[in-house]
């Protein structure tokens, strides 16, 4: 084979040069610390890269979104503890107010510490958020959710909850409406109210023993008619009746879903209601009792209806209590599922961040090693190319 | 005296033969020279009676060390080695371009999709202006992206242009050469010519793929593409570049016929323009009009998903992109005044291709480009009942006559008109519709929920209603006939679904409204995060961000695949070029040995002069006497 002085130099020069060109791409390698350059490198490791990526910035955001959830679930549970505790205290308030011993002036003492209470129940409800919204005003959060009003409390925002996406498949409930928790609390026994008719004369007061809901109730009412003190009547809403009995003070009716003890002594023609019970807000709740004990019981018929707004009162705390506590456990649960979330969303993103590794992320030992064996490679084709190139006959002419 | 003629002869032999080694000294760099030899013969001897005496040498022929074979490979690798090489180069670009970690797309949506996240945890003012500063940015990201391909396009047409006035230049060269070639044909080869004839064509085969025939005169004529004659004997055909016939804005290539300008660009192959064609074609074009389609599909499922609720205003949400539509170009060539319209019915069924819409005197033909598939048209082309196929709506104008054509791009040029189109961040609609509400006064817990829309266009939809129970099992809407409630199915009303959870009582009342007033209400915000995952292009298989991905990885496999063909294609170079050079080359140390030789025998057959000359002084001494 001949070799011309034009195709030594192409290829001593070809080779060098391709020499160079590994060794650049091995020195980019290292200096970036990726093993892709570019999508050429590797297009299907360049498109999955991009799926990483894409997965661990919305993984980001879900581990972002959940912690958000958990501080407003964090909120939402920390304001509903201590509605909770001010129940309580409205509750021990109640029960001592309702002692015999208790004289006008000292019930009044207690009605303006409930009226405090009923204040300070109406600012927790009214809570905001760390960015200024309210906390229990369903969608409308820009709103005040609750306001007094002439004879009562307002509700002002809806029954909207908002969910937050937490993972791909997953979203949490915010806070509950306050919709939920304040305002509709249903009185009596949750379902079946008992009470004495305003015209009543005698001293009765009445309860009703039954304190769990009825299976297949009809919404259905009923009286309990007093013909004397010793017969009564039970009617349904209708009039007619419905059984008939006779009755001492202490003794306990059937009357439809209620069982209906009255205390005292009721009068020829006193009445007593049973029927569905009405949502109330739990701040009437309180104000009511409030307002019951700021009147003068002073004859045992007063003293009959104070009781009777007092017995109202504290099934109806009971009832708020009992509604709080259950969104409390529901925002509790909620806020166990956004910790898990939270390990889970942790657990991805550290199986996602290997997988991108593993795409992405060069093997320096190999990158090093192949560095040096191009190096050495390039240097002793530079050498020998030198000394080859220096051999001519025309040195000897 | 013989002795002195055979001297001179040789020493002017031998300066020949010394004269072919400086030559070839001189050339050892020149590209295409071929290594001559000077070939000597003895003269035909003399007869002398007793029989035959050498007359002495003479110089035969100047010969190149030459084989058309190995010439002609070389050629053919350089044209491939050019292609790809260019392909390469040029793809290389828009691989870079597409994936930078930190310019290409995928960050911008990514941060985009972040701030809807925010913005659907926790509708507020701050994560309003988050959003709308990150649907600038992406507008932008996704607009710089479109204008470096658009310049890319730039700087292809221009390298388009270089390589076809090089073609026209090679061309005049070898129509030159030709001539001098066939002028001086008397027998002897001009050898110098020859290989810079065969030099010429080496570049010209660099640029365009040809095909060479020799024919009798010596002259060796040139075709391009499928048959289109670029030199003839000392003639030439130029290539030329023009306007587009559809549009102005770009170039194509065109061969100058006898009978007028044909384009070309489908039928050449090869060499850096046929690389550069491909790049435009294959890479360029597909990925700007996938591109395109990312965008549309983005912006499209944004603001059909922010029409589905209300802003911070509580009114439906207006488009927050704008995005530019169809492409439809009528040619320049066309006799009728017909013009189209078309629009993009349905993205999902767009490919990365351009459209040819055809008028064939019988009817309208719908071509894909890239394909040659014809799509089956439907309708009639009034805006009330437009032509329809693949996804396409074309509503025509005007007449047109047999033969009219028109270029569709559905996609190419939907970045030039993406933009804001909100102003603000109030914009974005982050809340549902409607409410539904259960009356206080209810004797049940039953409960109802905000409701689904079924039928935005109901004109009724936001009035609002209230559901009157008579018993638990039936009730009336705003008094209206009496209806069976049955638990588990939904009650609809104006074009909404309201479910209904529990067991009503008689009397019961649950309102519903036009949802106001709710600046924490996320219900539309969570599904505008869920078009991040939407399914809209490629026949409903890919999300706008796998799309993209789909774009990077195409464009990384062919880009790749160039990368590999061009470095196949470069050994296959070298080792065509190192025979060549095998063959031809000149090797120094043979020419400082030739140099010796021719040296040395230069002195001999001076010596014979010089002995010749002494036997003539012998001579005229002896006769002096």
């Amino acid at each position: 084979m001949r070799v011309s002085n034009q195709g030594f130099f192409r290829n001593a020069v070809g080779n060098i040069q391709g020499l160079q060109q590994e060794l650049n791409a091995v020195q980019e390698q290292i200096a970036t610390g990726r093993r892709i350059q570019r999508p050429s490198d590797d297009p299907n490791g360049a498109s999955r890269i991009l799926d990483y990526r894409e997965s661990l910035a919305t993984l980001e955001q879900y581990q972002r979104n959940t912690e958000l959830a958990r501080n407003r679930l964090r909120l939402s549970e920390d304001t509903l503890t201590q509605v909770t505790s001010a129940l309580q205290r409205a509750r021990e308030l109640t029960l001592q107010a309702a002692n015999a011993s208790q004289t006008n002036e000292t019930r009044g003492f207690i009605a303006t510490e409930l009226s405090e209470s009923v204040d300070a129940l109406l600012a927790l409800a009214n809570t905001r958020d760390a960015s200024d919204q309210f906390l229990f005003s369903g969608f409308q959060s820009g709103t005040q959710p609750f306001s007094r009003t002439i004879g009562g409390f307002t509700y002002n925002g809806d029954d909207g909850q908002r969910f937050i996406q937490v993972s791909a498949s997953r979203q949490i409930a915010d806070t509950n409406s306050g919709d939920e928790i304040f305002a509709r609390i249903r009185e009596g026994n949750g379902q079946v109210i008992v009470g004495a008719a305003p015209a009543n004369t005698g001293t009765g007061v009445a309860i009703n023993e039954v304190q769990t809901r009825v299976q297949g109730y009809d919404f259905s009412t009923f009286d309990v008619v007093f013909l004397d003190t010793e017969n009564y009547e039970v009617r349904d809403s209708l009039g007619a009746v419905v059984s008939s009995g006779t009755f001492e003070p202490g003794d306990s009716i059937a009357a439809g879903p209620a069982q209906v003890r009255i205390q005292g002594q009721p009068e020829a023609g006193d009445t007593f209601t049973v029927g569905p019970a009405p949502n109330r807000d739990l701040f009437s709740i309180v104000e009511d009792i409030a307002s019951a004990l700021a009147t003068d019981a002073n004859d045992a018929t007063t003293r009959a209806e104070l009781d009777s707004a007092v017995n109202r009162g504290l099934e109806g705390i009971d009832r708020a209590l009992e509604r709080v506590l259950e969104v409390r456990t529901s925002i509790g649960s909620r806020l166990a599922a956004a910790e898990s979330q939270l390990d889970t969303n942790l657990g991805t993103e550290l199986v996602l961040q290997e997988a991108l590794a593993g795409v992405e992320d060069l093997d320096l030992a190999d990158a090093a090693s192949r560095l040096a064996a191009q190096a050495s490679a390039l240097e002793a084709a530079q050498q020998s190319f030198i000394r080859v190139q220096s051999l001519s006959l025309f040195n000897f002419l | 005296m013989t002795i002195i003629n055979t001297g001179t002869d040789a020493l002017t032999a031998f300066q020949r033969s010394l004269d072919t080694v400086a030559q070839n000294i001189a050339n050892v760099n020149t590209e295409g020279y071929s290594r001559q030899t000077v070939t000597l013969r003895a003269r035909p001897p003399q007869f002398v009676g007793f029989g035959f005496l050498g007359r002495g040498v003479e110089v035969a022929s100047v010969t190149r060390s030459y084989s058309e074979f190995l010439t002609q490979q070389v050629q053919t690798a350089g044209s491939s080695a050019a292609r790809f090489s260019t392909l390469a180069g040029f793809a290389a670009r828009v691989d870079d371009l597409l994936a930078d970690p930190s310019g290409g797309l995928s960050p911008a949506l990514s941060s985009f999709y972040a701030a809807v996240q925010d913005f659907s945890s926790d509708p507020s003012s701050a994560t309003r202006t988050a959003i709308f500063a990150e649907a600038g940015n992406l507008v932008e990201r996704f607009d710089a992206l479109d204008q470096r391909l658009v310049e890319t396009t730039r700087e292809t047409t221009q390298a388009i242009e270089q390589s076809v006035s090089e073609i026209n230049q090679l061309a005049t060269s070898l129509a030159q050469l030709n001539g001098q070639i066939g002028r001086g044909a008397t027998g002897a080869v001009p050898n110098d010519l020859l290989d810079q004839r065969d030099e010429v064509i080496r570049q010209l085969a660099e640029r365009i793929d040809v095909t060479t025939v020799a024919d009798s005169g010596g002259n060796i004529n040139l075709f391009i593409g499928n048959g289109q004659t670029l030199v003839v004997g000392t003639e030439r055909f130029p290539l030329a570049v023009q306007q587009s016939e559809f549009d102005p804005t770009r170039r194509e290539v065109v061969y100058e016929s006898l009978n007028g300008r044909i384009p070309i660009e489908n039928v050449l192959t090869g060499g850096t323009l046929g690389g550069l064609l491909e790049f435009q074609s294959d890479i360029l074009d597909p990925s700007r009009r996938a591109l395109g389609a990312t965008a549309a599909g983005f912006a499209q499922t944004f603001n059909a998903q922010n029409a589905q609720g209300f802003d911070e205003f509580g009114e439906f949400g207006t488009d927050i992109f704008s995005i530019g539509g169809a492409q439809a170009l009528a040619s320049t060539n066309n006799s009728g005044n017909g013009a189209i319209s078309v629009t993009v019915e349905d993205l999902s069924q767009i490919d990365e291709t351009n459209y040819r819409f055809i008028d064939e005197g019988a009817g309208f033909r719908l071509v894909r480009a890239d394909t040659g598939q014809v799509l089956p048209l439907t309708g009639s082309g009034t805006s009330a009942d437009p032509y329809r196929a693949g996804g396409l709506a074309i509503v025509l104008t005007g007449t047109t006559d047999d033969g009219d054509q028109f270029n569709i791009e559905p996609t190419l040029a939907a970045i030039d008109g993406l933009g804001l189109a909100a102003a603000d961040g109030n914009a974005f609609a982050a809340a549902g519709l409607l409410r539904g509400e259960a009356a206080l006064s209810n004797i049940s817990d039953a409960t109802i929920d905000d409701g689904t829309v079924v039928d935005i266009n109901n004109p009724n939809l936001l009035d609002g209603a209230s559901i009157n129970f008579l018993t638990a099992t039936t009730f009336q809407i705003d008094g209206g006939p009496t209806q069976t409630f049955t638990p588990g199915s939904p009650i609809t009303v104006n074009g909404a679904e309201f479910q209904i959870t529990g067991t009503p009582a008689a009397g019961d009342q649950f309102t519903i409204a036009r949802n106001t007033a709710a600046d924490g209400d996320n219900r539309n915000a969570l599904l505008l995060a869920s078009t991040q995952d939407a399914e809209v292009l490629a026949d409903g298989t890919l999300s706008v961000g796998q799309a993209y991905a789909q774009l990077v990885a195409n464009v990384g496999s062919v880009t790749a695949r160039a990368q590999a063909s061009s470095s196949a294609q470069q050994v296959v170079l070298e080792s065509a070029v190192n025979r060549r050079l095998e063959v031809s080359g000149v090797n120094l140390d043979e020419e400082a040995a030739d140099l010796i030789r021719f040296q040395q025998a230069y002195q001999a057959a001076a010596q014979v002069v010089a002995v010749g000359s002494e036997l003539f002084d012998v001579l005229l001494n002896a006769t002096r006497r």
